[in-house]
């Protein structure tokens, strides 16, 4: 899923301090699931709002609204009336949301969150990133265990010298991939697999190769 | 003989904690019982226990102003929990109670007795199929034991007495207080074993529970007066309960609670002054002391009252030697005469976890007599339910008896108001006012104030339910902050009638979800306490399939050979596997363990690995009987010397006259029990040795046997066992814990030392063999167990009761039972009762067709529903689960309630039918607009 923070409450209040109606709007998905932005997280920040401007003299109306995806339009324009009753629109959803929203409307769309990055549950309540969406996977060779997104250095052929006790130098709280990747493929009795060097990179299909479109010819309508 | 058509009516005499338990049980699996309580209330000597310790058991509670938690007396007693039990017996449709009613007469036989039972203002006569006693023990009357000046002097309490002023102490404001002058007592003594162990007065047995309670009363006295010193006079300290020594250890080192050995033989009062002086001998030092106290608390012990010899004659049954009831160990339920059954304390004196097994397995003895009698159940016809889709609020407000005028007037502005009624009644006038009302104004929301919710709910509901409204459509409340009925400012109470109004308009028609229930049982276990809860099930109608890890079915009995009453296993093992064998509802699986186990209450998928494969078993309960296993000890050359051998191995070599008659014995207690590896009294030992010292005696009574313990803890009868013993020449020796005995083995001896604490002296021992007391430790079975369950074992590796007093037999997990060793060491008694007590709960479910879960339960809309398994993560029942359509659904029967999953659904998908937010949005909407 994509892992999203909330911003912090002052930057928020900011963000939306020109206006006096607006809707908040939640993203049932990704955020949801990530406690960052479902109807729950939504509904707390919406009256967070309403009492930190009461509070501050300038009473502002918020409208609360929590869809199942921000990233599909269909479900944005279900709630088209709520978009003309407000000046702007706070998104609780991540960029992908905000973006979306925004090319619909004439109007602010600001964002809530902050998107962190694509990863897993940890346990509740704690995520980790395990994909940067490179485009060109290399897991069959390492493992299951990902070099791009959880090798600081994103190095394709061992660690480096920075390795010490299965902990990466730049956090001492981060493993170090290569020293999980080569515990795995011990055990998988696949060490071999990683004598095979690796050239360097393509990264023209990352975010290198500036924005990214995929089309699949054979769905489109 | 047995009567054709038994009676399904059962008559209980005595409502404390063991007959309200046999009560419940009873209604439960379908009886009518007509309980019988003596005084004017029922709960017995439990309900006068000072419970403001509740606050201490819950965690989050803080203490006394000024005091940390560290401070704080967490005991678990649930003491707390006896209230909610109260009013389950008041309440339950199927249970009659009769308060200050005795029986009368008693006629007839097995199913069908009549009996007649009277107060001073009445008499009635009814048929009964069989007769519960469980009237109990009363604590000793402290003025026959005139030395000790209770009666005399203000500040000398009984331990009930003692028990009240904490009580006020608890109260808001209150301080501990002595009764003289009311100042804080500085000295506290307690003086225990004050009518029980004495042949002169009183009881000659052990009561078994007063270490304990004296224990518990100091902790909580210390805790409301720090400042105040106690010092508990003792014989031995006898902690042989489940979590009783850890208990007591904190008494001392957390609470520096003072035990001396020694009882002081007398207290007098100092003229002119309140000081109360207690003359005592110093075991440390062996002198004669006089120390003054301001406050003397006698334990009382539990001893019979008139009653129970009266309630005796009337049913014509057998007392003992001791005014107790007969009966035939190792059972503890069975009288003499057949159809009339014991319970609690009337068979000798045990603690409210016992008393509690003995009225499940009372209950589990009437179904065994009478299994037909539950099946006389009739359905209730109710009228169709009225459609109220639609239709706008008509609410009904119902006033209680004795609240304020002014708010009837308040009730009549209340929107959607169309009748209020005043001096609403408890009891049937009442509900025929509602019933009445109801139909006539066709009401559709039904508001009642000034009544307990939790114990008017199911009567009330019942009366929706025959005006054909769906009966939770109702709100009860209690109009007060503390939820109980009670005086409340007339301006508070109309704004919480006005926020319960506002709830109760945006009450719906809610269902109970109805479950089929698999009638047979898997039981664990083929030990002394499993095969008796086999039987017992078998024998109340229900399949049973027994299943036993062993090649052999008996467990422990197959390497005792008699119980320390003196009852031989051998024999006892033969004729339970007959029985076992006879029963053509017990399938008896030997060499078989749990593999799995799934599903809920009523219906539950176990895998059993046989010696043929694994064998899937469909069954409504599971009972636990895994037993516990014998501590192989590494202390004392065991194993090194042959001469050094154990309890069991001494009583095995005697009954097949191995053993030599000449030879002087010594006996060590406490090996593997009490040590630091082991931190509990293993409960069994001590009897046993005794036991062994005495049949030594008797084969040779010029022989030495030495007993060298920590504390003789032969509680309750077993107490005569250790006089006997004592009578008999057996020399007990007592040594500290930092001091324990010394072995070296001779040539042609054992020459064992031990530093003596009451004769302060250094002795050698010439012994031709040294027997160890070894104790109790948890089955390694247990662990692999309690991971098929799901379940977690106490610090010493035991099953954990799902509340230890009111519920020992019951697992966390409904529809789990246990019994016997695996929970804590047991005598065969105490397993064989447990075993039946297991079943008597279990047979309450079993006997049911179908399980009805109330609307209590959380409830998903999967359109809302992420996925994202924060319930399933959180709920600590494990209830949520992810369904086929990838959405979270709750097991009605597993959730309990409690809301957590719903305040954490950040899809916002949970709700809880009963308290839904719109419930709670519009009675905030109230408060707001006051």
């Amino acid at each position: 899923m994509i892992v999203a923070e909330q911003k912090p409450i002052e930057e928020v209040l900011k963000s939306i301090e020109p206006f006096d109606k607006i809707l908040v709007l939640g993203c049932n998905t990704c955020v949801a699931v990530c406690m960052a932005g479902g109807e729950k997280e939504a509904g707390i920040l919406a009256s967070m709002i309403r009492l930190a401007r009461e509070k501050a003299g300038k009473l502002v109306d918020v409208l609360e609204k929590t869809v199942e995806r921000q990233c599909d339009d269909e479900f944005l324009l279900a709630e088209k009336e709520l978009y003309d009753k407000v000046e702007a629109v706070l998104s609780t959803a991540c960029g992908v949301g905000v973006q979306q929203l925004s090319a619909l409307l004439q109007i602010p769309v600001l964002p809530a969150l902050n998107t962190k990055f694509m990863g897993g549950t940890k346990d509740h309540g704690t995520w980790s990133e395990r994909c940067s969406g490179c485009g060109d996977c290399v897991l069959e060779l390492t493992g299951g265990i990902c070099p791009v997104s959880r090798c600081a250095k994103t190095l394709l052929n061992g660690p480096c010298g920075g390795s010490a006790d299965g902990k990466c130098e730049v956090n001492p709280d981060t493993d170090c991939a290569w020293q999980l990747i080569i515990d795995r493929m011990t055990a998988l009795e696949r060490l071999d697999k990683l004598l095979e060097i690796q050239p360097a990179k393509n990264w023209k299909t990352a975010r290198d190769g500036g924005p990214r479109t995929q089309t699949r010819e054979d769905v489109k309508l | 003989m047995k009567q054709a058509n038994p009676s399904n009516e059962i008559l209980i005499s005595g409502g404390g904690v063991s007959g309200m338990r046999a009560a419940l049980d009873l209604a439960e699996t379908g009886y009518k019982v007509h309980l019988v309580e003596g005084s004017s209330d029922i709960g017995g000597l439990a309900k006068d226990l000072e419970k403001s310790c509740m606050r201490a058991c819950c965690a989050s509670a803080s203490g006394p102003e000024g005091q940390g938690e560290e401070e704080m007396v967490r005991n678990d007693c649930f003491l707390c929990t006896l209230d909610p039990l109260l009013v389950e017996v008041k309440t339950h449709p199927g249970i009659t109670v009769y308060n200050n009613a005795k029986i009368e007469s008693i006629e007839g036989g097995p199913g069908a007795f009549k009996a007649v039972l009277s107060s001073g203002k009445w008499k009635t006569e009814l048929e009964t199929g069989a007769v519960i006693v469980a009237t109990g023990l009363e604590p000793f009357d402290a003025s026959l034991k005139s030395e000790l000046g209770w009666g005399r002097y203000p500040d000398v309490l009984t331990s009930v007495e003692f028990e009240k002023l904490l009580i006020d102490a608890a109260s808001p404001g209150g301080k501990l207080a002595r009764p003289s002058d009311g100042k804080i007592p500085e000295k506290i003594a307690f003086l225990q074993c004050v009518g029980s162990r004495d042949v002169n007065v009183g009881a000659s047995y052990c009561s078994s529970v007063c270490c304990q309670y004296a224990a518990k009363e100091a902790m909580t006295a210390r805790t409301y007066s720090p400042e105040t010193s106690i010092t508990i006079f003792y014989i031995d300290v006898r902690s042989h309960g489940k979590d009783w020594e850890r208990f007591t250890d904190r008494a001392k080192d957390d609470f520096g609670i003072v035990f001396k050995k020694g009882l002081p033989s007398r207290v007098t009062g100092t003229p002119g002054n309140r000081a109360l002086i207690l003359r005592y001998e110093d075991e440390e030092t062996g002198e004669y002391r006089e120390e003054e106290f301001d406050l003397v608390v006698l334990s009382v012990g539990l001893v019979p009252g008139e009653s129970l010899r009266e309630t005796a004659k009337i049913l014509g049954i057998q007392l003992t030697d001791h005014d107790l009831i007969k009966v035939n160990p190792p059972d503890e339920i069975n009288t003499d005469r057949a159809g009339i059954f014991a319970a609690g304390t009337v068979t000798g004196p045990c603690d409210i976890a016992e008393a509690t097994a003995r009225g499940s397995a009372a209950a589990a003895a009437v179904g065994e007599l009478i299994p037909e009698g539950r099946l006389k159940k009739d359905e209730k016809k109710y009228p169709p339910e009225r459609d109220i889709t639609g239709q706008e609020v008509r609410m009904g407000i119902y006033l209680a008896d004795g609240l304020p005028t002014a708010l009837a007037g308040a009730a009549r502005n209340i929107p959607h108001t169309v009748h209020v009624e005043e001096g609403l009644k408890p009891g049937e006038e009442g509900l025929m006012t509602l019933r009445r009302t109801i139909a006539k104004e066709k009401l559709n929301r039904v508001l009642i104030a000034g009544f307990d919710p939790d114990m008017y709910n199911g009567v009330f509901r019942e009366a929706l339910r025959e005006t054909g409204l769906n009966p939770y459509l109702l709100e009860v409340t209690a109009l007060s902050e503390t939820g109980l009925p009670g005086p409340v400012p007339e301006k508070k109470a109309v704004e919480m009638l006005k926020r319960a109004a506002a709830r109760t308009a945006k009450l719906r028609p809610l269902y109970d979800s109805k479950f089929p229930v698999n009638k047979s049982a898997l039981v664990v276990g083929a030990g002394v306490s499993g095969l008796n809860a086999a039987l017992s099930l078998a024998r109340q109608g229900f399949p049973v399939i027994l299943i036993e890890k062993e090649s052999e079915a008996g467990g422990r009995l197959r390497k005792t050979v008699k119980t320390s009453s003196g009852m031989e296993t051998g024999p006892y093992l033969k004729d339970l596997l007959k029985q076992v064998k006879g029963e053509p509802r017990i399938t008896l699986m030997t060499g078989s363990t749990l593999k799995e186990v799934s599903g809920v209450v009523g219906d539950f998928t176990s895998a059993v690995m046989t010696p043929s494969g694994e064998q899937e078993i469909d069954h409504g309960v599971l009972v636990i009987a895994a037993g516990a296993s014998e501590y192989r000890p590494s202390e004392y050359m065991f194993g090194e010397d042959e001469r050094v051998i154990t309890q069991s191995d001494l009583a095995l070599k005697m009954a097949a006259g191995t053993f030599p008659k000449d030879k002087t014995i010594v006996m060590i207690q406490c090996v593997g029990s009490r040590s630091d590896e082991h931190p509990y009294c293993s409960r069994t030992c001590c009897a046993d040795a005794v036991r062994n010292a005495i049949d030594l005696k008797a084969q040779n009574p010029d022989r030495h046997v030495f007993i060298l313990h920590r504390d003789i803890r032969t509680y309750g009868l077993a107490e005569d066992l250790y006089r006997e013993a004592r009578d008999a020449g057996v020399n007990f020796l007592r040594f500290d814990e930092d001091m324990p005995p010394g072995v070296e083995p001779r040539k042609d001896s054992l020459q064992v030392r031990i530093y003596d604490t009451q004769l302060r002296a250094n002795i050698a021992i010439t012994a031709d063999y040294l027997v160890l007391s070894c104790g109790w430790v948890a089955g390694k079975s247990n662990e692999e167990l309690a991971g098929t369950l799901d379940t977690v074992l106490d610090e010493d590796g035991f099953f954990v009761p799902a509340q230890e007093k009111f519920y020992p037999q019951d697992m966390e997990c409904e529809g789990m039972f246990m019994c016997g060793g695996c929970i804590y060491p047991a005598s065969i008694e105490e397993a064989v009762t447990q075993g039946r007590a297991a079943a008597g709960r279990a047979a309450a479910i079993l006997a049911k067709e179908e399980l009805a879960g109330p609307p209590m339960h959380a409830v998903v809309d999967p359109d809302l529903c992420a996925s994202c398994l924060s319930c399933v993560r959180l709920c600590p029942y494990e209830a949520p689960f992810i369904n086929d359509e990838g959405k979270a659904e709750v097991l009605a029967l597993v959730c309990r309630g409690c809301g957590i999953c719903v305040s954490e659904c950040p899809a916002k998908a949970l709700s809880l039918e009963l308290c839904t937010d719109e419930q709670v949005l519009a009675e905030l909407e109230v408060v707001s607009a006051l």
